[in-house]
């Protein structure tokens, strides 16, 4: 388990603002990071759980999410929160 | 002899910017206006240089090297245009920063330092509603507060003596001014995301308005844990803190928990 490459791929992503280069093509991309197969198929499926899972820190696995315009409920349903914590905020932020 | 002119500490969350339509308008409207009353305590004290005492987000250190304290030393350095906030290139007054790291090794202190820095809103947010023009060098003492384990608030109050005392002893003639940012209870990322714990805020405001750090001084990791990941970013405000420790803080702004904005938003002032 490589979480700390995880979170090296999240962070280049973001802070170099690279996502779209990520997005065209995502193996191409992720074949320069050490990641192991489990890794990789969350990055290419966008399994939040997964890389929460994985041992990702939180932090990162959000900032994914965001870069992946994916609304908060939908994140937050995603990694396993209560229900009442997703309808907050499916109500706060529509 | 420099001179301690001012401590602030604010919090720091992203929405303030990000996403201001969704917190109660008239909530909200307070936050703001307790940025301009900050913004009007840094003109009037009128720093030669701010030391602010802030945090990343993954923005630069990766858990296979993680400094408990990294001072930027670059002659400027970028921030991130995220949450709304500008591009910016803050100055920084980098001969007082490797000064200070000098200062550190000579006390006891060992700090690491940087000059390539990227400031993500843990710093650019207060920055942008202190200094919009970005017109005073801003020397940043980073502080982890995302990895475990992290530096005790015990040595965060220390850090914050010691640049006080550099200041004092070391600094030339400068003013200085002193930011700590973020706080207080919040959680992010994690199946508690939006949480806060609004007991721990309260009396975590008290102590700090009370300008008696004791209590805060002795909080151990599994105290602050209760208070979610975010509230390890109390040690920038017990940073400033143990700067300013001579002058009574003053609460500029006191707001228990903005629903979408996911924290309390409190502001402090020394003077």
């Amino acid at each position: 388990m490589s979480s700390h490459e995880v979170v090296r791929v999240i962070r280049d992503i973001q802070r170099q603002r690279l996502f779209d280069v990520f997005d065209q093509d995502r193996a191409a991309f992720l074949a320069r990071y050490n990641l192991t197969e489990d890794e990789r198929a969350a990055f290419l499926e966008n399994d939040y759980k997964a890389l929460y899972d994985l041992g990702c820190h939180p932090m990162a696995v959000l900032f994914f999410s965001q870069a992946n315009k994916v609304p908060m409920a939908q994140y937050l349903r995603a990694i396993g929160a209560p229900p009442e914590r997703v309808r907050e905020f499916e109500k706060l932020m529509g | 002899m420099g001179e301690v002119v001012l401590g602030v500490a604010t919090v720091h969350a992203p929405f303030i910017t990000g996403a201001p339509q969704i917190a109660p308008e008239q909530r909200g409207r307070r936050v703001y206006e307790g940025f301009d009353r900050l913004r009007q305590y840094v003109s009037e004290a009128a720093p030669d240089v701010i030391v602010a005492f802030s945090n990343e987000h993954i923005t630069n250190f990766l858990p296979t090297l993680v400094p408990a304290h990294c001072v930027s030393v670059g002659d400027s350095h970028p921030t991130v245009p995220e949450f709304n906030l500008p591009a910016a290139n803050v100055p920084s007054d980098s001969e007082f920063a490797k000064r200070l790291v000098e200062y550190a090794y000579d006390n006891s202190f060992d700090l690491a330092y940087s000059a390539e820095l990227t400031l993500d809103h843990g710093t650019g947010l207060p920055l942008s509603f202190l200094t919009p023009k970005y017109d005073i060098p801003v020397v940043v003492i980073l502080q982890n507060v995302i990895y475990s384990p992290m530096p005790s608030v015990a040595r965060s109050f220390e850090l914050g003596q010691l640049v006080a005392r550099f200041v004092r002893e070391a600094a030339g003639d400068r003013r200085v001014a002193f930011l700590g940012t973020g706080g207080v209870s919040h959680w992010v990322g994690n199946t508690r995301h939006g949480d806060i714990n609004i007991e721990f805020d309260k009396w975590f405001l008290a102590q700090v308005a009370s300008g008696s750090y004791d209590a805060l001084v002795k909080l151990r990791q599994q105290d602050i844990d209760v208070a979610g990941d975010g509230a390890n970013e109390i040690r920038n405000w017990l940073a400033v803190a143990g700067a300013c420790e001579a002058f009574p803080p003053k609460v500029v702004l006191d707001e228990t928990f903005i629903p979408g904005w996911n924290t309390s938003a409190y502001q402090v002032i020394w003077q």
